[in-house]
Parts: C-alpha cells; structure tokens; sequence
C-alpha cells in the first residue's frame, strides 16, 4: 500500500469485494427465505459418503459442498469420495475445520477442472484440513490462455490455513501451481505453519510445482523489507513447523519455458523437506529453490533455516544455446540453509 | 426404496468402499467407516478376502479391511488396481502364510497397517517383461513382516514409479528384506522408515536388508543383525543415483555396504556402522 493512500489495486480489490458482500447479502436473504418455507439446514454427520448425495460425475461440485456443510456442521469428520472421475463446475472449497477429504483411492478417485476453467480445482481455507487419496486433474493439455491472466492451481491452501495434511496425492496437468500455499485472493495473509505434505507427486504443470508464500501484511511487526537489511523474521510472521517427505515434481514450468525460471518447489518459510524428485527439469528451470529476496507481497520473506536431505533431479535436454536446469537453488547463500545427499542425472542423449 | 438400498450399503461396508453388487455373494456383514469389512472370515479367509478385493476392484477401487484376529492365508492374495488392502493397526490382524501379489503393471494398489508371518514373499509386485513396467502409484506401509522363507517385499523385473515403501518392519527374512530388482530406470521410488533385522537367515550367503538394482530415494534406514555372508545396503547396476541417508547399520561378521563405489552418482549420508 503506497504512503499516499490505497494503490489502485487495493481499490479495486475493495470495490470488488463490496461487490462480492453485495451479492453475499441477497445470497443470505434467499437462503433465510428458502428456511422460512421449511428448508431444513444441514444435517450434522461425522462421516458422509459422497454416494449418499447423489453426485453428478459432470458436475461434482453441488454434492462436494453439501458433503462439507454436512461434516462441518458436525464440527468436523470425513468426507469419503468415491472411485471415479468427476468434474468440478467450481471450485471445491474446504473451509470448515477439521474436514477430512478422503478419496478411495490415490488414482482411484479424480476430481477434474473441466477445460477452460479457471478456478483452482480444490481449495483449502481452514484449519487441520486434511486431503488424502485423490487424484486432483487439471486442464493444462486443453489451456489456451485465460482471459483474466490467472492460471489455475491443482490445490491452493490459502487464508494461513495451519494444521493442514496433504497426503496420498496426486496433481496432474495443473495449468498453474501444482499445489500453492497461497494468500486468500481478498488479500488475506499468507504465512503457513504445521503443515504436512507426504507421498504427493505434481505430474506436469504450467507454473511451479509446489509453491510457498509466506506473507503477513496484518502485523505491523512482520518486516517486507529484505532479510539483509531488517533483523530475523518473527515467529508470527514466519511459517514454520512444515515437513515435506517423499515429492515428485516430474516436468513443471510448461507455460513459462525461456520466459520465467519456475521452481520445482518454491520454499519460503522455515521448511523441513526430506527425499524430493525433481524429474525432467526443463533448461532454465529451478528444482528446490530457497528464496533469498526481499519479503514482498504478495510472496513473502524467504526459506532461511530450511534443510533439505535426500533428493535427486534429472535433467531435461535442451537445446545448444539454452542454460541447464538449477537443481538445488540458493542453497549455499540463503542463511542457515542445510542441503545434504544430492544426486543429479544429466540430460540423456 | 430406502430400505433395501440401506442394505446393500450395509453389506458393502458403507462409507469410502466400494458397493457390492447385486446378485453376488456379499462377503460382508458389518458397516465399517472407511472400507469393507470382513468380519467373519470362515474357514476359508483366503477365498472370503481374495473375493471382497475382486469386488472392490471391479468397482473401481475402494478398501478392503481385515478383521484383527489371526487369519490362516497359506497362499496368494492378489490386490488388483485401486484397491487397499488394511487392517485396523499394524499389529491387529495377522496374515499367516499369505503372498500378497499384485497383478503386473499394476496402478494405485495399497497394503497398510498388517502384520504377515511366514511363507516365502511377503509383498510381491512383478512386470511383463523388462520393458513393462511393474506398478506406478502404489504404497507399502505399516507393516511387520517376520519369518518369509525368501524376501520380505520383492519388487521383480521391469520398471517402477512412484511406489512407497514406508514404515515397514521385516525380521528375519530367509534371503532379502526388500529387493528392488527392476530391469529399468525407476522414477520415484521411495523407501523410508525401513528396518531390516537379521536378512539371509536362511543361512544361504547373499542375503541382503536392501537390494537395489533400481534408482530410488532411502531414508531413515536401519539394517541390524548383518551377519556372515550378508550384506546391509547392496548396489547393484540400474540404481546409480540413488541416495541414502539417515541410515543406522550394525554388523556381525556381514559388510555393511557393497557396490556404491562402482555406481555414478550414489550418494550415502553420513552414518556410523555398529560392529558386533
């Protein structure tokens, strides 16, 4: 926000939300009116099988928000999603606490962002959220350009969602982020601590492959400037208690080859990483990358006290004039940054 | 018709499995949050699991779960694509004699939270030829394995991709705890929390915690009880850039490591060796 008053930006993100409680409030009135003509709200239920609500495979998303009213009016519980592939006509947004999403399956249950959508397919914005044995679809293979300029993520963990476990997954042809712990898109912060992410592999993307912000504009204690000239980030502002075990990022960056240098994983935050395959790193591209820069919106300061053990990249051909991929990044000048057990495979013939 | 549509969920587990469909013989008696229980096995378990995992994988996938109790197999159980095959803890049920194979080039299988004892393999998966690959996106967790005659978890010809081997406890095998032995390049294979005591049990020389012949990604290893003629961590061609670390391994009269030198790009963590 500039000295002189709200950006431009800012404004437009404020005329946009008025617009957006705008419609909340007549959302409300309709949904008070449907009640007083005898719609019961949501049942409490512990545990709900999708199968119950009669789901529609080409249209998912109704079914996945009752599941979760359902569960969350129970304060919490489990979701049990079914062997299939279902599309999403938006996006299936977890923001209740404690909710459980469990597929049958890591392949057996598909949850598709049909083409052209430009929603990301599952998003999380509450507490101890847990994702577990799904396969999340993009649309990468049908993207031809968005007319908004987003690119939408696999998964996106947002609002400073903590407790979060993701688990069992994977995310395939995201056209942007394969997984991104994001801030909300009403400017939320975005500082992300004790999550889990355990056995997920992101099979091909447009933007990174699993990207970590960590941003706090709430705190006026929580520095933006860079690292190298303001003391350590504080607690508050730094997310922290975050292990990420067993990863692939097999072929991310597609969108932005020789325009961007796109990260396998992104790391901002103290983050603890341990066995992560970077496979056909593309030339240019970067495997784990621990950011140093200033502390920015809407990204956020960098992966100081990170450590990564145990990882093995291989690299991509490219062609006589392009620069290889960078498989660990800023490993040896981020402050406090452990690397250790690196094995890179070069490009075959 | 609520009433009979309550029931065949009822007898298909109800939430997270599959359902059984009509006509066939429903193994199954209970509702079971989470998969399809089988909870009164007969005295044939091996027939009444073999057909809840058929079912479940005929409808696309979902969990088949294992009562606790200690269950008589004595023979193979195949779990097809998509399915999981669990018990309750890794300790509650007990596979006696049990092969549990998957079919070649199998996708998105998962055995957790058993114990098996006995018989020659424990977990087997297997390709077509070198060429084909033997499973992508399956998962091997939490479990004990104890007194297999040949290898605890046996990964055999062709190629692998993205399999998980974790939290896994093999004692005492007769020849390999887990035997990596693809013919290909891997892609994400990760073995982690592993331990192996005494391998080659049998005596027969070359028995090994760990055989690799493909690229994977170790850690968090212990390999104790390497006596005489065995070996802890074996490298064999095909598992070049494989690295290891946390690793704990202790020896009586076996070598700890063997064939890392030989390969490019084989990186070993620090670690200290026990001897004994």
């Amino acid at each position: 926000m500039s000295p002189g008053g709200p950006s431009p930006a800012a404004s437009r993100r404020r005329m946009a939300r008025d617009g957006i409680l705008g419609i909340a409030a007549l959302g409300a009135v309709a949904l008070w009116s449907a009640r007083q003509f005898g719609q019961p709200p949501p049942p409490a239920q512990q545990e709900v099988d999708l199968r119950d609500l009669d789901p529609d495979p080409g249209d998912v998303s109704p079914a996945l928000a009752e599941a979760v009213a359902r569960v969350g009016a129970a304060g919490g519980g489990v979701v049990h999603l079914p062997p299939g592939r279902w599309l999403l006509s938006r996006s299936f947004r977890v923001d209740v606490p404690g909710v459980v999403v469990r597929g049958a399956g890591l392949r057996a249950t598909r949850l598709a962002l049909p083409p052209g959508a430009t929603f990301a397919a599952v998003q999380v914005a509450a507490d101890g959220v847990a994702l577990e044995r799904l396969t999340v679809e993009g649309n990468l293979a049908t993207w031809d350009g968005g007319s908004d300029g987003s690119l939408p993520a696999g998964i996106r963990v947002v609002d400073s969602a903590a407790d979060v476990s993701l688990r069992d997954l994977v995310v395939e042809q995201a056209t942007g982020y394969g997984i991104g712990f994001e801030r909300g898109a009403d400017g939320a912060d975005g500082v992300f601590d004790a999550f889990v992410v355990r056995d997920v592999t992101v099979l091909g993307s447009g933007s990174d492959g699993i990207d970590l912000k960590n941003y706090s504009s709430s705190s006026p204690a929580c520095p933006t400037a860079s690292w190298r000239d303001e003391p350590p980030t504080p607690d508050a502002c730094n997310g922290r208690r975050s292990f990420l075990r067993n990863l692939t990022v097999d072929g991310h960056g597609a969108l932005f080859r020789g325009v961007a240098r796109k990260s396998a994983v992104d790391v901002r935050g103290q983050r603890q990483l341990q066995a992560v395959e970077v496979l056909d790193l593309a030339p240019g591209a970067l495997g784990v990358h621990f950011r140093v820069e200033v502390g920015g919106a809407p990204n956020g300061r960098g992966g100081l006290w990170s450590t990564l053990v145990g990882c093995f990249a291989s690299l991509a051909p490219g062609g006589p004039d392009e620069l290889p991929g960078v498989p660990v990044m800023g490993g040896d000048v981020v402050p406090g940054v452990v690397v250790e057990a690196v094995a890179v495979a070069p490009a075959g013939p | 018709m609520p009433g009979r549509r309550r029931f065949l969920r009822l007898l298909a587990g109800g939430a997270g499995a599959g359902v059984v469909a009509m006509g066939t013989p429903a193994p199954v008696a209970a509702q079971a949050p989470g998969g399809v229980a089988v909870p009164d096995l007969g005295g044939d378990a091996r027939s009444a699991l073999q057909r809840s995992l058929d079912e479940v994988g005929a409808l696309g996938g979902g969990t088949v779960v294992v009562p606790p109790g200690e269950h008589r197999i004595d023979g193979e159980l195949l779990v097809p694509s998509n399915v999981t095959l669990a018990g309750r803890s890794r300790t509650a049920a007990r596979l006696v004699g049990a092969l549990i194979r998957h079919p070649p080039g199998v996708e998105g299988a998962t055995v957790e939270d058993l114990t098996l004892e006995g018989g020659v393999t424990g977990v087997l998966f297997e390709a077509d030829g070198p060429d084909a690959e033997g499973a992508a996106f399956c998962i091997v967790r939490r479990l004990r394995i104890s007194g297999v005659a040949g290898t605890g978890i046996r990964l055999l010809g062709g190629t692998y991709r993205n399999v998980y081997v974790e939290q896994v406890w093999i004692d005492g095998p007769g020849r390999h705890g887990i035997d990596l032995a693809a013919d290909g390049p891997c892609r994400s294979v990760f073995l982690s929390e592993v331990s192996v005591e005494r391998p080659g049990s049998d005596g027969a020389p070359d028995g090994h915690g760990l055989r690799l012949a493909g690229r994977c990604q170790v850690t968090q290893v212990q390999v104790a009880g390497i006596g005489p003629g065995a070996v802890g961590i074996g490298f064999l061609a095909g598992s070049d850039h494989t690295t290891v670390t946390n690793l704990a391994l202790s020896t009586e009269g076996g070598v700890a490591l063997s064939g890392q030198d030989q390969l490019p790009g084989v990186v070993v963590g620090p670690h200290e060796v026990e001897v004994r």
